[in-house]
């Protein structure tokens, strides 16, 4: 097992009150396996991304609980020096953001050769020469020249794949990226997303992929965690959740996404009403207010996750029977 | 990157243009008269109008005020800067000789406001809302608004009066006495670079806060460096910008404090030929002292502006 996440909170300081913004998950990650973490924004998606390397800064982190065992350490058990040489090195990142998660005033060639140089202590001219490889690697036409280019001279799509490239230097066994492409146009979204799941399969990484698009999971992961108010909700293999959604969350969200095999006079169906504030959660299951299938049970008592078929499982009183 | 350097020079010389043009109409309308001033000077007592006006024609001041000024222009351009009403020296003479000692203070009080300022900065910006971060922005603000001459004052009795550190006045050539001269400029620039060390903590604190909370500061941490380099290479670099402009403005604090503090501690440099002028309605002094200041003002921000594309390539390449 590469990674194991055992019950992992985060507390958020956010206005005045301390919200859980991660309330005790757990999940299980194979070498090479791609896991798709689904939510709506502010379902804590992200937040349980960062916690794992510790990359909240406190304030607004307040604490984080659990166990996070890499590769069999536990993360959040490491001292600083330790944790630096992970980053980046056997679990790497990749953000959201194209536009603003390189820095303006450093050229691209030596924001990828950095890692390189940190973690595996290589000269400046070797570092150049792999750093052009990566380039390469991650399609950027004329890598050689461009290395020299800072981030303002490249457009989102490419400056993407900057981020790719410096995130798969160090050859790392996880690979998170947080929604990669959100901020890309749809026709760049697919080839980068290819291009990515093609490296990761190139190179045996895992990877956990943060989005809130559920084409994107389909095409892409092999497991499928959907969260809600900071929970788990439901977790199984992409096609079981497809095929048998077990929770009532997830059919919503299914059910809010326009399908090519769907009557085109059938209307698309929203989930009622808002995400919770994470601050005021209702009683019992966060979900409740929202549900089609509330009972007076839901309103009071929270259902933890349990089985519902080989490999999937719901946080639902209706089980597996909704 | 040229085109971008040819239009600050153009700028800063058509700013020129017209500071040269108040500083030219602001002695013809200002009260007091050259030539009276001469005169007084001179205590020759009553004088007919015959001799007012040969002065007059000596200093050419019965011509047309244009053809006045342009010759003085074309003059001060040839390096011609006239000849002190008050002393008869060459007004160039009397700059350059005082221009080491105005320099020296100059360099140090800026040299005081980063030692001060910067360090202040980045310290309140790491420990944000700590013990350290409220002293130096007390600190900051109280430097910010102090007066010059509040200081000066403040500083003479308890470093020359209550404990003998510094002389209270007077400058020592390096010349002559290295370590005298350091402490007889010591604390003229100290209080000189004051405000410029405030007013450079407050915006290097903002500056380095608001980098600090940049995506690509976390970008930096998920690759694993640590974190004295993620302030040295991803942090400062773009927190320095603003903090450039911001030492282009602290520099007209640092040419205005030099006349307060030159008089002050009576150190014979420009700000205190200047000082003087004014008092004996010199005008050849005083317009080349005005000219020189604008001049040095202007210099020194077209080098900030200059210096921004070093900094920042997105203006290296788009501008």
């Amino acid at each position: 097992m590469l990674l194991e996440v055992r019950n992992l909170s985060a507390h958020l300081m956010a206005g005045h009150g301390i919200v859980k913004a991660v309330d005790n998950i757990s999940y299980d990650l194979d070498e090479g396996e791609t896991l798709g973490i689904v939510g709506e924004s502010g379902c804590g998606k992200t937040v349980s991304a960062l916690s794992l390397l510790r990359l909240i800064p406190s304030p607004p982190l307040v604490v984080s609980s659990g166990r996070v065992l890499f590769q069999g350490q536990d993360l959040l058990e490491l001292g600083d020096e330790e944790l630096c040489s992970i980053r980046g090195n056997t679990m790497a990142m990749i953000f959201q953001e194209p536009m603003t998660s390189l820095n303006p005033v450093l050229s691209v060639g030596y924001q990828v050769m950095e890692p390189l140089m940190i973690h595996r202590g290589v000269s400046r001219t070797e570092a150049m020469r792999e750093c052009i490889g990566l380039l390469k690697m991650a399609r950027i036409p004329d890598a050689a020249a461009r290395v020299h280019a800072y981030p303002h001279q490249f457009s989102g799509g490419m400056r993407q794949r900057v981020v790719i490239a410096m995130g798969l230097s160090c050859n790392p066994r996880l690979i998170i990226a947080d929604e990669p492409t959100t901020a890309l146009d749809v026709t760049i979204q697919a080839e980068l997303l290819d291009l990515m799941k093609q490296l990761t399969l190139d190179h045996g990484t895992a990877l956990i992929l943060i989005t809130h698009n559920l084409g994107v999971v389909a095409r892409y992961a092999d497991r499928v965690m959907v969260m809600y108010a900071g929970r788990v909700v439901e977790q199984a293999r992409t096609l079981d959740l497809y095929r048998t959604p077990a929770h009532p969350y997830t059919r919503g969200l299914l059910e809010s996404v326009p399908r090519l095999d769907q009557d085109l006079r059938q209307r698309l169906k929203p989930i009622e009403g808002q995400p919770p504030d994470l601050a005021r959660l209702p009683g019992g299951c966060a979900f409740h207010p929202r549900c089609p299938l509330a009972m007076e049970r839901c309103r009071n008592e929270t259902p933890q996750l349990a089985p519902v078929g080989d490999a999937h499982e719901a946080a639902c009183w209706l089980g597996g029977a909704a | 990157m040229r085109v971008y350097v040819l239009r600050r020079v153009l700028y800063s010389l058509f700013i020129l243009f017209l500071v040269s043009i108040l500083i030219f109409a602001l002695g013809r309308v200002l009260p007091g008269d050259p030539v009276q001033a001469v005169l007084a000077a001179s205590r020759m007592g009553p004088v007919d109008s015959e001799v007012i006006r040969d002065l007059k024609t000596q200093f050419g001041l019965d011509r047309p005020l244009v053809m006045q000024y342009v010759i003085w222009v074309a003059g001060f351009v040839r390096g011609d800067w006239g000849v002190s009403i008050a002393t008869g020296e060459s007004v160039r003479a009397m700059f350059m000789h005082r221009l080491p000692i105005t320099l020296e203070l100059f360099l140090g009080s800026v040299l005081w406001s980063c030692i001060i300022g910067l360090p202040c900065g980045i310290a309140s910006a790491l420990k944000r809302n700590s013990w350290l971060d409220l002293t130096c922005t007390t600190g900051a603000i109280m430097g910010v608004s102090i007066p010059v001459f509040w200081e000066g004052i403040v500083l003479i009795y308890l470093f020359s009066v209550l404990v003998h550190v510094f002389p209270p006045s007077g400058y020592v050539p390096f010349a002559e006495d290295p370590l005298g001269n350091l402490m007889s400029v010591a604390m003229p620039t100290f209080i000189m670079g004051t405000q410029g060390a405030g007013l450079l903590s407050r915006f290097v604190r903002s500056s380095l806060l608001e980098v600090l909370g940049q995506d690509f500061i976390r970008t930096a941490r998920a690759k694993g460096l640590r974190e004295k380099a993620v302030i040295l290479t991803h942090a400062m670099r773009p927190a320095m910008i603003p903090v450039v402009t911001i030492t282009g403005l602290a520099w007209g604090y640092v040419v205005a404090g030099s006349f307060i503090v030159e008089y002050m501690f009576a150190i014979p440099g420009l700000g205190r030929m200047g000082v003087n002028a004014i008092f004996c309605n010199d005008f050849p002094v005083i317009q080349a002292t005005l000219i020189m200041v604008a001049l040095n003002i202007l210099a020194v921000n077209l080098a900030v502006d200059l210096l921004y594309g070093a900094l920042d390539p997105r203006v290296r390449v788009h501008r």
